[in-house]
């Protein structure tokens, strides 16, 4: 081997961990100070870092990173795990984490590189499968933004019009949602205690996707309450509202605690209740 | 130096290659092999995504949703079958038409979580990024937050990027689906010695049923398999040499991932690795093979010591499956009794075109037919134990046929497919590629069976009536999650705050356990028998009882209901077969209208929001 290949071979040994070293420091500490889409691409370098850093030990890179990735998806399961069994599962210890775990695996996989052949060429991918490639992830990206477009304008326009009215605090809440995919629709709203109107609205119109919400009421000791919601002379909805402390059926306040049982015992799935999509797809039962 | 023509070939020397030389004529036919198969995925996933958008508006998207698969699965065939292309290739093309079938799921509904399971997973991850603490209840399936591996890593995710946990579980499983293809295939070419036997052993795999929705979904196994593949792939070596301590160790850790995020995967890894450090053990003087004996011990300790001391309530949750489909199969076996039509599903009306049910059926006497002809050669073949291992663990495909014949046990067999298929997948590539050197007629006989079997396999992939993402306009309530059921949990959520005692049907139930973060009852997971409370025609005394001992603060009502399918449970599973397979009566669901132990609080569409009066309380209905 010769001098130059041997300045090669260090050069090599130490510039891929560097660099990786290096991106995911930068990375890092983008996590940590910034928010909004500077987070974003921080955090998907960290983890494109520790790709990295498994992928460069390799001989064979391409096929390297598959396995990389599943690395990956196993450190961040190890990771995550053992941070919430500390009770530190939060984004400052996530990200530095992650960061070291990169830099430690970057320097401990790397290694001399093959001194580059004589009369090596330069390897290029063939434009055809770059051109391939990049068609694939437009397409994608198309494929999901038009659907994602899609569902949104279907689930808008299924959406209902939506009217409530709930005690908290010793008042009443009244209010209603127009969906975004719908024309804005006028109620009127009346508040009656014990068949007495309390309130009126006239000209209730949410815009779509807005809320309207009430001036709050202060709730009466006792006594009926109902909340009428009309448009024109069509009854929308007709809700009834508990005066005083609302609580649960077995008394406990309404933030109780919800029932653990311990034993496995309690927690028998019947048959029939496992989830439909288990049952053989989707669903409410299987097909073949 | 020369180089041979054949030569790794995804990247192939350009500068000193004249334009007509073979060697450029082999960089040029490698890139177009490349481009064209990768270029065919992308159009296919605009095709699934336009059979999607088709069906979301009512009309028809059956011929853009085969046509999408077809752009996908033949161009892929072709070069992982007939080409000289070598392993980066094969691999590269192989990747993009896992991706590409992964992004049918995401295309069917790319802006929330839709399917059952996924529901409950996302459960798993809010509670964990809300409270910190691992082991969060979950009413929707408790067992799933005993297995925190899916929710910890999308935690870590969300966290390193700000995501929603919704875009983080895309990325988790759309990542988790390259380490399946890329683990599987390099597993299989180090066992075979032939990437164009990884090639097809790749496509073969993602024919089991279970690839193209039931694994691409937000849900533990779909990380865990992934995990599992390739914690066997880091210790496999060709010839049955010992792996690298490196590789041992990664292999460790990545198991140890599997044990924390999935059950049965789990399971299934540490019995693979026992078996496996057995076999080695026995045949040790005769072959000398590596034994995989610390990985197995291990993962078997772990998965023991998790299911002790940690997920207890696992065998609760897997064991009356096991048993039903075990009783079942017994009445099967003795009786010739079945408890199921195939191709038939409970409260489904449309059925499949009789093709794919043809095809479905080809597929499984291909599969039957091809298994004894590549276990009676391997058995001959000088191939690795562990490549005979999983090849005898097709069987265990075969063993399990019958149970489809059953209610209770095509679960079962259905859900062991994504597992079977591994050793599946194997036998046909020992077998294919055989073909591959032969003429003509047999290589495009090879390339028949591949497209059989992956049309048979989509064809009972998912509910006919389900596969293509619904017309919300037109969902029932009672048969899906509905719009209004998405906005009313986050209403509930933003003002009546989470945790709360909340007795609604099966489907409004998966909103409001998951989006709502309420407690919703639930049969399976706290003996709540939810029926009791909805199918009397008044409030009754059996109705205030099972308020009272569920502490039900609020009662939520799908008017949707009455007009629901019969033969299917519309609250829980403990519903007694004479309700569910009669209409739900008006009066059932109004009657909470006309009590005054009930206020309603919200309405929309055709939900309705009961509090539960505090009179309840001092029992005095």
């Amino acid at each position: 081997m010769t001098a130059h290949n041997t300045d090669a071979v260090t050069h090599a040994r130490w510039v891929l961990p560097l660099t990786c070293s290096a991106v995911s420091a930068l990375a890092t500490g983008l996590v940590l100070v910034s928010a909004g889409p500077v987070k974003v691409t921080g955090g998907l370098v960290v983890l494109g870092a520790f790709v990295s850093a498994l992928s460069i030990a390799q001989r064979s890179r391409f096929a390297a990173v598959a396995p990389a990735i599943g690395l990956v998806l196993a450190s961040l399961v190890l990771i995550g795990l053992g941070l919430a069994a500390a009770h530190v599962l939060n984004t400052s210890f996530a990200a530095l984490a992650v960061g070291a775990v990169t830099i430690a695996v970057a320097w401990a996989g790397s290694r001399p590189a093959r001194p580059p052949r004589q009369q090596a060429s330069p390897r290029r991918f063939h434009l055809a499968a770059a051109a391939g490639a990049v068609f694939f992830v437009v397409a994608a990206a198309f494929a999901i933004h038009y659907s994602a477009v899609s569902a949104v304008a279907d689930s808008e326009q299924a959406t209902s019009l939506s009217v409530w009215a709930y005690p908290s605090g010793g008042q009443l809440h009244v209010g209603a949602e127009q969906p975004v995919g719908h024309r804005a629709t006028s109620l009127r709203i009346v508040v009656s205690y014990a068949g007495t109107t309390a309130a009126t609205w006239n000209n209730v119109d949410p815009s779509p996707g807005q809320t309207w919400k009430a001036p709050l009421l202060a709730l009466p000791r006792n006594g009926p309450i109902r909340v009428v919601a009309r448009h024109g002379q069509d009854v929308v909805a007709t809700l009834s509202v508990q005066s005083g402390p609302v609580r649960a059926a077995d008394g406990s306040a309404v933030t109780k605690k919800h029932r653990h049982p311990g034993g496995p015992h309690h927690h028998v799935r019947r048959h029939g209740s496992r989830s439909q999509a288990e049952e053989g797809g989707s669903g409410r039962s299987a097909s073949s | 130096m020369p180089t041979d023509a054949t030569s790794p070939t995804l990247a192939l020397p350009l500068a000193r290659a004249p334009m007509n030389s073979p060697r450029a004529a082999a960089r040029r036919a490698t890139g177009l092999a490349l481009g064209l198969a990768l270029s065919a995925d992308g159009v296919g996933v605009l095709s699934l995504a336009a059979a999607n958008a088709h069906s979301r508006i009512g009309t028809s998207g059956y011929f853009l949703f085969w046509a999408g698969l077809a752009c996908i699965l033949l161009p892929s065939a072709a070069v992982l079958l007939f080409s000289q292309q070598e392993k980066e290739v094969r691999l590269a093309v192989a990747l993009g038409f896992g991706l590409a079938l992964y992004l049918s799921k995401v295309v069917y509904e790319p802006t929330a979580f839709t399917f059952h399971d996924e529901f409950a997973h996302y459960r798993n991850a809010v509670n964990l990024l809300s409270s910190g603490d691992l082991f969060g209840y979950n009413p929707l399936i408790r067992a799933t937050a005993y297995y925190p591996g899916l929710a910890a890593a999308t935690d870590m995710v969300v966290r390193l990027t700000g995501l929603s946990v919704y875009t983080c579980g895309l990325i988790l499983i759309g990542c988790a689906r390259v380490t399946l293809v890329g683990a599987l295939f390099l597993l299989t070419e180090r066992l075979l010695g032939s990437p164009r036997a990884a090639g097809i052993a790749v496509l073969v795999y993602a024919a089991n049923p279970n690839f193209l929705y039931w694994d691409a979904q937000y849900a533990y196994e779909s990380l865990a398999l992934p995990l599992a593949v390739l914690a066997i792939f880091l210790i496999a070596r060709r010839k049955g040499v010992a792996p690298s301590l490196p590789a041992t160790l990664s292999s460790m850790v990545v198991a140890l991932a599997v044990v924390a995020t999935h059950h049965v995967t789990a399971w299934a890894l540490a019995i693979l690795l026992l078996t496996w450090t057995v076999a080695a053990l026995l045949l040790k003087r005769r072959n000398g093979e590596f034994i995989p004996a610390l990985p197995a011990l291990v993962t078997a300790s772990a998965v023991v010591v998790w299911l002790v001391a940690v997920a207890s309530i696992t065998v609760g949750y897997i064991g009356p499956v096991v048993s039903r489909a075990a009783a079942q199969g017994v009445q099967l076996a003795i009786h010739h009794h079945t408890s199921r039509t195939l191709f038939a599903s409970a409260g489904q009306t449309a059925k499949a075109p009789f093709w794919e049910d043809a095809a479905a059926i080809a597929s499984s006497l291909v599969i039957i037919a091809v298994l004894p002809v590549a276990l009676y050669f391997m058995r001959r073949a000088s191939l690795p134990i562990l490549g005979k291992l999983l090849a005898v663990s097709s069987l265990l495909w075969v063993a399990l046929l019958p149970l489809r014949f059953t209610a209770a046990g095509q679960e079962t067999a259905n859900r062991s497919s994504e597992f079977a298929y591994l050793g599946i997948a194997l036998c046909f590539a020992f077998v294919l590629e055989s073909f591959l050197d032969s003429a003509a007629w047999q290589r495009m006989l090879a390339l028949g069976i591949v497209v059989l079997v992956f049309v048979g396999g989509v064809a009972v992939a998912w509910n006919y009536p389900q596969r293509l993402a619904p017309d919300y306009r037109l969902a029932s309530g009672s048969v899906a999650v509905t719009a209004d059921d998405h906005a009313l949990a986050e209403w509930m959520l933003t003002t009546l705050g989470p945790k709360h005692r909340v007795a609604a049907d099966t489907e409004t139930g998966l909103a409001l356990g998951s989006i709502g973060r309420q407690d919703v009852l639930s049969s399976a997971e706290d003996n709540a028998q939810i029926w009791q409370i909805f199918y009397p025609r008044t409030v009754d005394s059996e109705v205030m009882a099972e308020i009272r001992s569920e502490r039900v603060q609020y009662v939520v009502v799908q008017l949707d209901l009455l007009h629901s399918p019969t033969g299917a449970p519309r609250f829980d599973g403990s519903e007694p077969a004479q309700d569910y397979d009669a209409p739900l009566a008006a009066d059932s669901l109004s009657k909470f209208n006309t009590s005054p132990l009930f206020h309603e609080i919200y309405s929309a569409g055709t939900l309705r929001v009961y509090q539960v009066a505090s009179a309840v309380e001092s029992g005095k209905p």
